[in-house]
């Protein structure tokens, strides 16, 4: 596993040695998850003692109903779906290991098996604090006391968002990524006429780049941009210092050209390992 | 820079056109196969892997050479959701329990290693010290053993009360059904947590083993001062095998995460927490099926069978059973 980038995301490395950037699911996704995960645990239970509860002679079968419902619900969902469970699937997460080769048995047997301590423990130390605290002397108990809640508030705490039961496991749990490829602004410009030099193109650097594909993309959508692209064309004109035909004329056609003059531009540069991060960069410049 | 237009596109335009027909294809079957979590036909899963690829080898030209991060963005999470969907294990249901309960949980009961020893200390010291101070002041007893487990077997029962104690059974019934049900759920909880707990360094679990032994000594004690040794056995050895196995077994994969927490050794914590914690998850999970065995024992057997010598031959055909057991996973540890 190689750090992430930023705060909230995770590179796991694929078995062909490819680094992927995963978003971590955040706690309210994971508590939407849970929640909904529990409600199905308490549905079975319930339907399953109605079912079979009435009869006296079949008491085993429901408490046994009860012990399958509590610890083998998320084990069996997770192995089955390959680490959804409904919860998950409706809150668009799912478990993967951290090691980023497939989820195995043992894996997934560790973080759940945490998780009664996780969740049953502190809920009865919450709703019957005797029962815990009256267990045995002092010194013992409230150590372990303020372990229990330490343990059960690790996804808070951790790097990785992780509980108890991932850190076992050594799973993490992240969002489904989903992605859609929007078009390409460079691929839309003509020959409108405005033409660049080299030295026009020599300003701005990456990120600029990116902030004008953004808003290049979004134009279709937002029609009131328009006017503001007139004073975006004039400054980029007055800054990279163009002198070729007014681009005030056309300025969407002016911005898409110089967007695909820029980035043709710099990727060239990047051919011969210069690269150009922002207007501030001024490593490896060229005259 | 003058020139026909196509010279003013940049290199990552063309890069795209070439392949971008390659991804929407892998982007149509992991949709596809997402809305059927993750089944997919003939023809998908020969395609999957080789467009898999492409797109991977795509991303990595991408990162290097495009200056277009929405490009790099769409081809990591369409890489990303391919690897979810291909990384995805095809098990087989036939074969795997067989292969979990004779290879794998064998083999990581094995890999505890000393830390069993450490469980069968503990729960050996606990045992002998309460035999020791019950035996030399019977005042210890109640030190060690809950009130509600007593039901009027202390030392100063008489020896008809411990006798009545060891033989009565209600024969055949539905009632031992539950009961049995109850045994196996609430011990294979206890064990769960002996396991998960020794996220707590390992103290829960040589906690649990201590307080258990304590009360196993006490009633050795009192049954052995009263010359009732040999029948407490014969009650107690039937189901006390595979549960008291089971137990140690689950607390030593507590210790085990004790262990790996405080002392990771080489490997980062993290890495030893991991191994630690599957390991001990196998030998959790497989004393589950040990604690459903011993309920089965506890609860209908013990009932039923009220003779010494049966009792001594099932605590024999179950501690044979477990030999072979373990006979037959030798050379498999990890």
């Amino acid at each position: 596993m190689t750090a992430g980038e930023e705060r909230g995301t995770v590179g796991l490395v694929t078995p062909e040695g490819v680094p992927l950037e995963f978003h971590l699911a955040d706690p309210g996704e994971r508590l939407h998850a849970f929640i909904v995960d529990s409600g199905l645990i308490v549905l079975g239970c319930v339907v399953s003692l109605l079912l079979i509860g009435a009869r006296a002679d079949l008491g085993v079968l429901s408490m046994l109903a009860v012990f399958f419902f509590r610890q083998c619900y998320f084990f069996t969902f997770e192995l089955v779906w390959n680490g959804s469970t409904p919860g998950k699937r409706s809150a668009g997460i799912r478990v993967v290991s951290r090691y980023g080769g497939p989820l195995t048995v043992e894996a997934l047997l560790a973080r759940n098996l945490m998780r009664d301590l996780e969740i049953f423990v502190p809920l009865v130390v919450i709703l019957h604090p005797g029962l815990f605290l009256g267990g045995g002397s002092p010194w013992l108990v409230y150590p372990a006391f303020a372990w229990v809640f330490l343990v059960a508030g690790l996804p808070l705490f951790t790097r990785d968002r992780v509980r108890a039961g991932d850190i076992l496991g050594g799973t993490l749990v992240v969002r489904v990524p989903e992605g859609v490829l929007p078009e390409d602004p460079a691929a839309s410009s003509g020959d409108s006429g405005f033409q660049f030099e080299r030295r026009h193109l020599e300003i701005y650097g990456e990120k600029e780049l990116e902030v004008l594909a953004g808003i290049l993309r979004s134009l279709k959508e937002k029609e009131h941009l328009r006017r503001d692209l007139t004073l975006l064309a004039g400054t980029i004109a007055r800054k990279i210092g163009y002198d070729g035909r007014e681009p005030t004329s056309n300025p969407s056609a002016f911005l898409e050209a110089f967007y695909s003059a820029q980035r043709k531009h710099l990727e060239e540069r990047l051919l011969f390992g210069r690269r150009k991060a922002s207007k501030e960069d001024k490593e490896g410049e060229t005259s | 820079m003058t020139g026909r237009p196509w010279e003013t596109k940049p290199w990552s335009l063309g890069f795209r056109r070439e392949r971008e027909a390659l991804w929407r294809q892998l982007a149509r079957i992991v949709a596809r196969a997402e809305k059927r979590r993750g089944r997919l036909d003939a023809g998908e899963a020969v395609r999957l892997p080789s467009l898999y690829r492409v797109v991977l080898s795509s991303l990595s030209v991408a990162r290097a050479a495009a200056m277009d991060r929405a490009l790099r963005e769409y081809l990591e999470s369409l890489a990303a959701r391919a690897w979810l969907l291909l990384y995805c294990p095809r098990r087989r249901a036939r074969g795997a329990f067989r292969e979990f309960l004779l290879e794998k949980f064998p083999a990581a009961a094995k890999g505890l290693g000393f830390r069993f020893g450490l469980a069968v200390f503990f729960f050996l010291a606990g045992t002998a010290l309460a035999w020791i101070l019950t035996s030399t002041s019977p005042e210890w007893f109640y030190a060690f053993v809950d009130p509600s487990l007593v039901k009027g077997r202390d030392p100063w029962a008489s020896r008809e009360i411990l006798e009545k104690f060891l033989y009565e059974g209600g024969g055949l019934n539905h009632a031992l059904a539950t009961f049995a049900g109850f045994l196996f759920t609430h011990n294979a909880q206890v064990g769960i947590l002996a396991f998960s707990a020794g996220i707590a360094a390992g103290v829960p679990a040589a906690y649990l083993l201590f307080t258990n032994g304590l009360v196993m000594g006490s009633f050795l004690s009192v049954y052995s001062s009263k010359g009732l040794l040999l029948p407490f056995l014969g009650w107690i050895l039937p189901h006390g095998i595979p549960e008291i196995l089971a137990m140690l077994l689950c607390a030593a994969a507590g210790l085990e995460i004790g262990r790996a927490l405080l002392f990771p050794g080489r490997r980062t914590r993290r890495d030893s927490l991991v191994s630690a914690g599957r390991r001990g998850a196998v030998v959790a999970a497989g004393s589950i099926l040990l604690f459903a065995w011993a309920g089965l024992m506890e609860g209908i057997f013990r009932q039923v069978v009220t003779g010494d010598l049966f009792r001594f031959l099932a605590a024999g055909v179950n501690a044979g059973i477990l030999a072979l057991w373990a006979y037959n996973a030798r050379g498999k540890a990890e």
